[in-house]
């Protein structure tokens, strides 16, 4: 552009608004909506597609894995997890499960995804319906490629040593199958947590892995006599053993197998952002965390939902998550994770007292000062309002 | 794409500070048009607006302004506003919208309607 001097330039402006308003009377009336970014991303994240469930296979004499179609499957990285929704009795539930194939086995003639579900030890009210009454051909809502649970080469070592106990084999099954397909450029040493031999999940699955960037390490920790192999639990001193120099060390299990390596890894003086943890999913029982106040357990509050311009009065109980009430009364939020970290299920507190579960809390500075919790992982401990978006 | 930029980036902030940042990161998220477009629905991933023309500018704009309220107490906010794109005119075009539709019911009150 030229300036041509001061009054000119200001003369000049007229000129402009005349060009704009010919543009104006010259446009066509049919909007543009070619948004190639947007196709791209919605390629890339479809948000919730219908799942057909097309196999039904052992993992172990415990755990089974589902097998899914679909007609365009999602792309998702090697550790992801996806959230499957059903319907049992009058709650509409979602749940988070870590996908147990390959990103590649989403491409081909037969795209498919699998997750491999342990049947629970006490009452699980998601993963005993699915093992005892999903059938072939039944056709789930499911949110495909979510979390950050996944190798980033920019940010990882190059050698991943993955502590695994029972179910929490799963991500790294994918992530070791990526790499046995040429996909993923990464070496991974798999540790392995089981209490028998004759109940390690999807042992064959993983074997099949096994190649000189793939190496799996099965660490039992019962009555093995006829064990040759590694023995006792994920200890410091076992870790360093199959360990290089730098390393990153990503762990998936249950809760108490967490709370076992938290420590067994600060003995190693591993760097911080060398560790990476998979969110586990809502706590098992409230009430075992500190400042959950124990006498209130019991009650039942009365929870008032605000969605738009309506509102709705709900039971709420005092040991569960605001998402379960909300889950029982047929109210549809949209959860992911629900481990209190993704954030989906975020909504803002009007009024009322609540606990967030410290070991779920995922809320940044901004939420804590506006009174935005995640309904994954937040308790009612009075009455209380809330406002949230409705599905 | 984006991870070749991401790595192109990081090495040469790394070599101008004369650290390694590849050895301090401790989260990594790498944003592209196709993020922004999915987590906001912004038209062709735009983070704050489409960039201001010869022809399509804040004074062409500014001087158009009453024409162009088409929908009497609609009034927009966002960076395809007014004052245009980057995230300091983003939120005064919100401002500003709020302030034309406050005006308005103010006016509509000193009216009784």
């Amino acid at each position: 552009m030229k300036v041509k001097g001061f009054l000119k330039d200001v003369g000049g402006a007229s000129r402009v608004t005349k060009r704009r308003q010919a543009a104006f009377d010259n446009a066509s009336s049919v909007p543009n909506a070619t948004d190639p970014i947007g196709a791209v991303a919605k390629a890339l994240h479809p948000g919730f597609i219908d799942l057909k469930l097309i196999e039904i296979k052992d993992a172990s004499k415990t755990a089974k894995t589902f097998v899914f179609e679909a007609p365009h499957l999602p792309y998702f990285k090697a550790g992801q997890f996806l959230t499957i929704v059903l319907k049992i009795g009058d709650s509409l539930v979602t749940r988070p499960y870590s996908i147990s194939s390959a990103p590649y086995q989403t491409r081909g003639e037969h795209p498919i995804v699998e997750i491999t579900v342990r049947k629970p030890k006490e009452n699980g009210f998601v993963a005993d319906y699915l093992y005892d009454n999903a059938k072939v051909g039944d056709t789930f809502k499911g949110e495909v490629g979510l979390g950050e649970f996944h190798y980033e080469p920019l940010r990882d070592a190059k050698h991943v040593v993955a502590l695994a106990g029972g179910s929490g084999i799963t991500p790294f099954l994918s992530m070791a199958r990526e790499i046995r397909y040429g996909k993923l450029d990464m070496f991974l040493t798999i540790l392995f947590g089981s209490v028998s031999e004759d109940d390690i999940i999807l042992r064959d699955e993983l074997e099949a892995c096994v190649c000189d960037k793939v190496r799996v390490v099965h660490v039992l920790s019962g009555d093995n006599p006829s064990w040759k192999g590694e023995k006792g639990f994920l200890s410091a001193e076992l870790i360093k053993k199959y360990s290089s120099e730098d390393t990153t060390y990503f762990v998936c299990g249950p809760q108490v197998m967490y709370d076992f390596l938290a420590k067994e890894l600060e003995k190693l003086r591993i760097p911080r952002r060398r560790i990476r943890f998979e969110v586990f999913g809502q706590a098992r029982d409230i009430t075992k965390f500190e400042g959950y106040p124990v006498e209130k357990k019991d009650e039942v509050y009365k929870l008032t939902v605000c969605m738009g311009i309506d509102e709705k009065e709900i039971p709420a109980k005092a040991n569960e998550p605001i998402a379960v009430a909300l889950e029982r009364a047929g109210l549809k939020i949209h959860t992911a994770c629900r481990s209190g970290a993704c954030g989906f299920c975020r909504l803002k507190v009007l009024s009322g007292e609540f606990f967030v579960c410290p070991a779920n809390d995922g809320r940044r500075h901004a939420d804590i000062d506006f009174n935005y919790v995640h309904a994954c992982s937040t308790y009612p401990l009075s009455d209380i309002k809330i406002r949230v978006n409705i599905e | 794409m984006k991870k070749k930029n991401a790595e192109h980036f990081i090495d040469l902030e790394s070599k101008r500070l004369g650290v390694n940042l590849r050895d301090h990161i401790l989260e990594l998220v790498i944003e592209a048009p196709p993020t922004i477009s999915h987590y906001t629905g912004a038209f062709q991933g735009s983070v704050y607006g489409y960039m201001h023309t010869m022809d399509d500018h804040i004074v062409a704009r500014l001087q158009m302004g009453e024409k162009e309220n088409y929908i009497q107490g609609l009034s927009f906010a966002g960076a395809h506003q007014i004052s245009g794109d980057g995230m300091g005119p983003a939120v005064t075009n919100g401002r500003k919208g709020a302030k034309i539709i406050l005006d308005m019911m103010e006016e509509d009150k000193k009216e009784g309607k």
